[in-house]
Formats: C-alpha cells, structure tokens, sequence
C-alpha cells in the first residue's frame, strides 16, 4: 500500500491535489468561511453538472479521439425528453424514464458522431464541431424555442433532494445535493472501467497508437462505437441533472453551450489527455473542483468575470508546460 | 511438414506495379532466415502477405502446412507469426507488463485485468531473453533498444513460432546490435524461428542459418543447407545485380591551399573539446566514433545548430567566431545532412519538387518581392535534375519515396543553394546497398568539382569507401587520423573497440 502511496505522489494528479490545498488556504486567508463545510457543499453543488460532461470528453480524449457537441448533445436529449413529457402531459413520469429516453437521444446523437469519425476517417474535432452547430440549430428549429419552467415532478423533486445539510457562519443553510452520488457512482464505475477491464486498456491502447493497437487485434471501430455510446449515456444524465438543479429546461442553456473550453481545460489539466493520452479519473474530478472553486471564489471576492477567464486560462496554460516538462524529462536519457 | 511458412511462385500487383513476381520462400521451424534485398525489392510486400495485411494475386501459401488462400491478420497470429514493426507498435502510456501481456488482455475474453498476475506473466517474459529491467516502468520511459527488447517479448508472450524483424538494429548502437543479436540466438535455442531482414550484411552473415536474396520480386538467390554462407561481395552481387568493388582513395590533397573550414581548439562543455580540423576543397573528410563521442555535437556546431563556447572556426582562411545560429552557417555556403532526415531534413508530406527548392525559395522573388510561379517552376526542374531519382514523380509527398531517394532528396535540397562546404550526418542510415552507392557516386562527383565534404557516420566501411582521410573521435577528441589506403575494415573497427574497452576500464 504504500508503494501505491508513494507513487501516487509522484502523478501529476498529487501535484494538483497540492495546487488545490495550496490555493484553498490562500482564499481561506482572505475569506476564513471557505473553510466551512458549508462552503464545500455549496462548492459540490456547482460541481456536479461540469464532473459530469468532463467526464464523458474525458472518455472521448483518452480514445484518442475529440468531442465538441457532447454539451449540445446533453443540452439536446435533456431539453427533447422534457419537451416530449411536457407536451404529451405526463408530469408524474418516473425519473428513471426521464433519464431513459434522455439517454437513449443523447447515445443516439454520439452514434451520429463516431459513424462520421469512424467510417468516414473525419477530422474529430471539426466533424463534431459540425454536428454541434447543426444540433443547436435543429433544436430551435424543428424543437422548440420556449423555456420549460414546470418541470416534471420527479426532476423538481429531485433538485430539492440532499443527503445533508451544514451551515454558514451568518446561519445560511447549504446542502449536499443528491446529485454528487450520481458523479460519485459515475467517476467510480468509469475509473474502474478504464484501469481494470480489459476494454478500458483498449480503450488506451487506441489513445495512444490507433495502428498499434490494430496490430495487436483490438477492434478500433468497435471500442470506438462503445465509448462515444458510453459518453453518450453520461450527457443524457448530466442533461437531466443540470436541468433539474437549474429548475427549468432551455433549449441552450448558457452554462453548457459555450462552456466547453471550461471542460476541456478540466480534462487537460487533470491529466486527462495529454499527448501521451494517459487519461485520469482522478485528476479530472479534481480538476473540475479546483477551477469551480478558483472561478467561485473570485466572484465572490467581488473580482470582474473577464478576470477569472483570465485565470483559468493561466491555470490552463501553465499545466501545460508542467506536463510537457514532464513527458520531456524521461526522454532526455534517451540515447 | 517442417517448415512454417513455404511461398511458391506467388505474385502480387498494386495497380499495376509488381511487387511480387513469382517469388519462392520458406522459412523452417527455428532457423535463423535473412531475408535482403535491396529498398523497394517487394521483402515488406512478402512480410505483409505472410503477416495477414496484404492479400495474394497468385500463388501458394502455406503456413505450419496448411494452405491459406487468404490469411488475416488474427489467423497469421493465431499461427504463431509475431511481427517486430520498425515502429515497435507500442503503447508509450502503458507499462511495460501492459504491452507484453496485451495480446492476453484484448483475446482472453475476460472482462477486468488482474494487473498483479500481468506483471507476473510479464516477468516470466522478460526472464525467458534475460532481459533485466522493471515491469512497472511506463514504456515513453524507455530508449529504442529496451523498446524493441518489449514489442520482441510481447511476440514471445503470444507463444509465437516465427519472429519477423523488420530492419530490427538500423536505429541500435553496436553494442546493443550484439545484445540482440544473442537474443535472436537464444530465441533459436528455444525454437522459435526468426525471419531477419536487414541491410547490415555483416550482421546478417553472423547470425544466419540461411539467407535468400530477393531482387525485383524474386528470388535470386537461397543459401543451401549445411554449405558455407556466401561472401558479401557475393550477397551484393545478388541483390543488385552488379558488383561493387571496395576501392580506396588515396590522399592527394594539395596541402598548401588555404582550407575551406579549419577549426582551432574548438569546445563544447560535455560533448567535445579541442578540436583541430582542417577541411581541403575536394576533400571527402570522414569522422567516425562510436555513439556519444561527440561527433553528433560537432556536426550541429559546425552548422550552427548548437554553439561551440571556446576556439574559432576559419573559413575560408577568414577567422570568425563558432556559430550561434543556423543561418551564420548558411551565410557561410554551408549545408548540411542531418542524420534523422524523417524529423529534421524534410517536409515529409510536402512534394519532391517542393522540398528540393526549399533552401532556395527567395531566389525566386519577382520585383515585387513575391514568389514567381515560373521561376520557381524553372528552379524545381533544374533541382531535380542535380541528382537522378528513380521511379520518381515530382508532385508526390516525400514521405511515398523509400528511404533511399528520400536522403537523395535531401542531398538535392542542400545542392539546390550550391554550398562549398556539405556536411553529411549519417548519409545513409536504413538505405539499401544500390541507393547507398548512388549516394556516394554523388559525393563523390561534388567534391570533384571542388566541394568539401565531411560525412560523420559510424558505418566503417562506407567511411573507408568514401573518404581517403579519417578522423577518429573518441570522449570528444580526436583521438586518431588515419589515410584510408592503407587501412582495413578490421584495424578501424579495432580502433574504435580499444578505445570502447579503455573506457569501459
């Protein structure tokens, strides 16, 4: 164990653990309520929608391969089986059938993706940036325009369900949303998806070196399929969960569409495709905490939104060069 | 049936091009079998076809005696073919147990990964060549050699009965060709065949049981059982069809005019120091050593590529500084070869014709200071036609040539700005025996004309063949000059071996 202790601390995934530490006490200095665990419930909340789309484009950079549309297409299946509930005027459909045809819309849109990367060997981060602005197209003109407010009753039920509760200094309440189960459940079923099955190493395998792993046998085309299929079944829940904790359904909502450069620096700072696409579930999940938190706080610390983008950028940038370093290290024995 | 594979009268075509033509191969169960050829012979196409990537337009093929009138790639492995690709086929993200044990991992049909059993099975791999070195490290963590020993055991691992190596120690420094020229040996002892293709003769004669030469898709030549190997003179004869004879230049340089380049106590911190070198016009200056004597170093210094922090460089009899950039170098009508012509000499994926003018493009400026179409049209025609190119097109990608007329191509590119000075690194590192003559008829013919040349290489007997002075590096210095007419192959090598086993004292 603490050999598997000891080389944990030599990952990158430690050393922004420590970043995170470190920059925790820095604001807690400034603003001692941070360290309240009402403070870090409310952080949770804020984090559960961003953990799970960076996780399904973390799946996606670990293949290899790139998705832009994964927040189109989460936004697209949650606001279609909403619209669909809505109109048919079911309000007490179980959430499980909520969740099932949103998943169901959102697999379908990933398979749309891999049949165009697959079959037609397309660029993967054009093809998708494609099928993106074709989705947020179709939704307005063939969907509908109009905001959702009633929702149904299970996802209001849902956004006002917590496990626990903790308060502020100044008697504010925060709580522990039941959604941090399903990205605990969903971080655990995929990490040990990608480090302890054989699919998983496939799956790595294809990141790394597509011919390669053809040679060994692997069937790319296949992996491939299940893994967009796989992000696709984690949009089609962050969907419905982002709606619910956001207590209305949009055609576009603005914190997914646009946001996508946000995910992807999760993803890349924790890790999680670098070029040796040794992706982690670990580092995304903290990455995801650490630049919510970092972007939070300076709002509450009154600091002007373009500064944030700022910050996140430098975060962003600087882990870059840290991996590089990294990577770069080991090589230079080389010879 | 001994044999595991047997190939008869098989043919093969793409669009019209003839790889194969009624080419005869077999390969018997734990023989050491080389197959040369010269680049572009059809050897890959053969491999391919065996391996399952390529199918056959006529012929017979039969592996472990059954008759396969398509293979796929899973049935040659489930044979028992393993192929070591000249890119390893490796997953740097993984350990190394990871990528020995892959093939258990993606066939065994079980659904999680006992990683601890992996490292096991992986170590008992790693044992059977006595390979030493940790399972757990991660394989970007490794240097070429201890790749190549990884992508051989995870052959091993998958049980098989023929190893096919792909020009297996073209990237391998001398010593680590011995250690695994062994491996190869002991992988014979335990019955696994291998199937050796290379263009290191020397090699080749050392370890083979049998040898078959292929020229033009056939068979030319296959060594008998029980008789003595064939010369290399012989092996050459066969696959080029000519003979080459291995002639000397003696030195007659004139030693009183004013040399083209002459370094004085030049120095580099950890690669080279002191270094006293004079190059004549029409000089063929060649400097060998052994790999990380420096001679690397000094080639870049030389160019500009790195600077040299202490002496002075004359060129041309004018005394100047070392150089801190390239284009000091270029300035000088100096050119240079690099040794990895894949990822410093060429834009590989743009055309022949590009890559040939792309020293010299600002030549082609109209008044207006742009790029005139015809002008650079005329350059391209006249570059081209420097250097003879077989079965060359003009508007293909360089990366579609062999390696060969690549470096030709690369040879052209340098010409095309007319230096005085050509510095050649390693000219002809994974060439085949006709190209690489070529390439020295072609240096040979720059410095009639007045041209110094250096060529840095470790290959002994091209730097005999080629140069009639050689310098002899040895922890950063020049340790020896010698005159190459009155030297053999043997006594270089020995040189250079003295001085491996001093320092290893």
């Amino acid at each position: 164990m603490s050999v598997k202790l000891k080389s944990f601390v030599k990952t990158s995934q430690f050393a922004l653990l420590v970043l995170f530490a470190g920059t925790w006490i820095v604001f807690g200095l400034i603003n001692p309520s941070i360290f309240s665990v009402a403070s870090f419930f409310s952080l949770t909340r804020a984090c559960i929608v961003p953990a799970l789309f960076s996780l399904a484009l973390m799946l996606i950079m670990v293949l290899g391969s790139f998705d832009f549309s994964f927040t189109m297409v989460g936004a697209f299946a949650s606001y279609c089986s909403i619209f669909i509930i809505t109109e048919l005027g079911l309000p007490q459909t179980p959430l499980i059938v909520l969740l099932l045809i949103s998943i169901a819309i959102a697999v379908l849109l990933e398979i749309v993706n891999w049949f165009l990367i697959d079959k037609f060997k397309l660029q993967p981060f054009i093809t998708t940036l494609g099928t993106h602005s074709m989705l947020k197209g179709m939704i307005l003109a063939f969907v509908s325009t109009s905001f959702i407010y009633t929702l149904p009753d299970s996802l209001r039920k849902l956004s006002t369900n917590y496990l626990t509760t903790a308060k502020f200094a100044d008697g504010t309440e925060a709580v522990l949303h039941i959604g941090i189960l399903a990205v605990a459940i969903m971080y655990a079923l995929v990490h040990v998806l990608l480090q302890h099955t054989s699919f998983g190493r496939k799956v790595y395998a294809i990141g790394a070196n597509e011919e390669a792993a053809r040679r060994v046998g692997i069937n790319v085309s296949k992996v491939r399929f299940f893994t967009f299929c796989l992000a696709g079944v984690i949009v089609g829940i962050g969907g419905i969960i982002h709606d619910s904790l956001a207590r209305c359904t949009v055609p576009l909502p603005p914190d997914l569409i646009g946001q996508e450069l946000t995910f992807v620096a999760a993803v890349i700072l924790g890790c999680g495709a670098n070029l040796q696409a040794r992706g982690s579930v670990v580092g995304t999940f903290i990455a995801v905490f650490f630049l919510r938190f970092v972007s939070t706080n300076l709002i509450m610390l009154g600091i002007p939104s373009y500064w944030q983008r700022m910050v996140t950028g430098c975060i962003l940038l600087v882990s870059l060069l840290a991996q590089v370093r990294g990577k770069r290290a080991p090589q230079a024995g080389k010879e | 049936m001994d044999n595991i594979v047997t190939i008869k009268n098989m043919y093969k075509s793409f669009f019209g091009v003839i790889a194969m033509d009624g080419m005869d191969f077999d390969v018997r169960k734990g023989e050491i079998h080389c197959l040369v050829g010269e680049n572009g012979c059809g050897k890959s196409t053969m491999i391919k076809v065996i391996s399952g990537f390529y199918t056959y337009d006529r012929g017979d093929l039969f592996i472990n005696g059954k008759k396969y009138r398509k293979i796929t790639s899973a049935e040659s492995m489930r044979e028992g073919i393993q192929v070591i690709y000249q890119d390893f086929s490796l997953f740097p993200n993984m350990t190394i147990a990871e990528n020995i044990m892959m093939y258990d991992t993606t066939s065994s049909g079980r659904v999680m990964v006992n990683h601890q059993k992996q490292v096991d099975s992986a170590q008992q791999v790693l044992n059977r060549i006595n390979f030493d070195i940790n399972p757990n490290l991660y394989v970007y963590q490794l240097n070429i050699a201890e790749m190549q020993m990884v992508a051989i055991c995870r052959a091993i691992a998958q049980e098989a009965r023929l190893i096919i190596m792909d020009e297996p120690t073209s990237a391998l420094t001398s010593s680590e060709v011995n250690k695994l020229l062994q491996v190869v040996k002991d992988l014979k002892n335990q019955g696994v065949a291998v199937l050796f293709v290379s263009h290191k003769l020397d090699e080749i004669l050392e370890i083979s049981d049998r040898i078959t030469v292929m020229r033009n898709g056939k068979s030319v030549f296959v060594s008998k059982d029980g008789e003595a190997l064939p010369s290399k003179e012989e092996l050459i004869f066969h696959m080029t069809g000519k003979s080459f004879s291995d002639k000397r230049n003696a030195w007659n340089i004139n030693t009183n005019q004013t040399p083209l380049l002459e370094t004085r106590g030049l120095g580099l911190q950890g690669a080279f120091e002191d270094i006293n070198l004079k190059l004549y016009p029409s000089e063929i200056l060649g400097i060998t050593g052994l790999l990380g004597c420096g001679r690397q170093e000094l080639a870049e210094a030389l160019f500009g590529v790195i600077q040299a922090q202490s002496g002075s460089l004359l060129i041309y009899g004018k005394e100047m500084n070392p150089f801190s950039s390239v284009q000091e170098a270029v300035a000088q009508n100096i050119a240079y070869v690099p040794e990895d012509r894949l990822t410093k000499g060429l834009h590989m994926n743009q055309s022949v014709a590009d890559n040939a003018i792309a020293r010299i493009v600002d030549q082609f400026r109209n008044r207006l200071g742009l790029i005139s179409g015809k002008k650079t049209e005329e350059g391209k025609h006249k570059a081209l036609h420097t250097v003879h190119i077989r079965g060359m097109r003009p508007y293909n990608p360089v990366k579609s040539l062999s390696g060969g007329n690549q470096q030709k191509v690369g040879l052209i590119k340098w010409l095309a700005s007319k230096p005085r000075i050509l510095i050649l690194n390693c000219p002809t590192v994974g060439v085949d025996v006709g190209a690489k003559e070529d390439i020295h008829n072609i240096v040979r013919e720059l410095a009639k004309e007045g041209m110094g040349v250096i060529v840095i290489s470790d290959d002994i007997p091209e730097v005999l063949n080629l140069c009639s002075r050689v310098l002899v590096m040895k922890n950063g210095r020049i340790a020896h000059e010698v005159f190459t007419d009155d030297m053999d192959i043997e006594s270089l090598e020995a040189m250079l071996a003295d001085d491996d086993l001093k320092e290893v004292v």
